[in-house]
């Protein structure tokens, strides 16, 4: 296992991302969304892997949006989108929580506008990290 | 910039509370930056004058962040967390748009080059004319 520590620019929200895979065998994703294309997201899961987040709930803005399926961890001081969840799962965008080793990596372009909210939920189920959370109230 | 070929071009956030829009031409000089702030969004920079940009609404939904010598005001939505536009060090008499914010179908064409943020100091005066009033 390998671990990669990052947080966003204020350090509000930290994140832990642990995963055998080798850094250059991760996949790192641009997804297409308006959301994601604003932020400049580029995001990295392993189904094999643990994604830890650590915030104060009160630090945090959980922005939902179409099909409203998951909460995008928005850092309420700095403004950084670091994480999406769903029950159980995470995906960790590397800009935001400045992952050095991956953050700088070329992207592929995704697209899920098609998905039904049922087949984007089993997508991130299938695909997406499990998540730790430990929040302070 | 030529006045003659510069029209108002919107944009926005994500979730829709901050809009704005600013004069632009066709073409327009932007710059990717490597500095630690603009490397943890993406920022694309259009700089524009003061008086070349304004906002439309969501005054009351802008959040300040500001980090190091605090002269840059970094803006984000506070809904969605984007960060549409800002007062940045380089410019504090102008703005800096986010290319990535602008309505894609009057989006202008981005002459993109890299800013050396981590040098900020040294190459800083480089950006200085892109916020100067038309005379």
């Amino acid at each position: 296992m390998i671990r990669l520590e990052g947080a966003c620019h204020c350090a509000a929200v930290r994140v832990v991302f642990e995963t055998a895979l080798a850094p250059s065998d991760i996949e790192v994703r641009a997804d297409q969304c308006g959301f994601c294309r604003r932020h400049g997201a580029k995001t990295v899961s392993d189904p094999a892997g643990r994604l830890t987040l650590q915030f104060a709930e009160a630090d945090v803005e959980r922005y939902r949006f179409g099909t409203r399926t998951a909460d995008f961890i928005v850092c309420r001081a700095c403004g950084a989108y670091v994480a999406a969840l769903i029950d159980g799962y995470g995906v960790l965008n590397v800009v935001g929580a400045d992952i050095g080793a991956l953050a700088g990596r070329g992207a592929t372009p995704v697209n899920y506008d098609d998905e039904t909210p049922e087949l984007r939920l089993a997508r991130r189920r299938r695909r997406w990290t499990p998540a730790v959370l430990e929040i302070a109230p | 910039m030529s006045d003659l070929a510069a029209s108002w071009r919107a944009g926005g956030c994500h979730c829709g509370a901050v809009r704005f829009e600013a004069a632009l031409p066709e073409r327009v000089e932007a710059q990717t930056c490597t500095c630690s702030m603009c490397a943890m969004t993406g920022f694309v920079h259009v700089i524009v004058p003061g008086s070349r940009f304004r906002l439309l609404q969501g005054k009351d939904h802008l959040t300040t962040y500001t980090f190091n010598t605090g002269v840059a005001q970094h803006l984000f939505c506070s809904v969605c967390g984007v960060k549409s536009f800002y007062r940045p060090r380089s410019n504090p008499d102008g703005w800096s748009l986010n290319a990535r914010c602008l309505d894609a179908a009057t989006r202008p064409e981005l002459e993109l080059s890299e800013f050396d943020g981590q040098n900020w100091e040294a190459h800083a005066a480089d950006l200085a004319h892109l916020s100067q009033e038309p005379t």
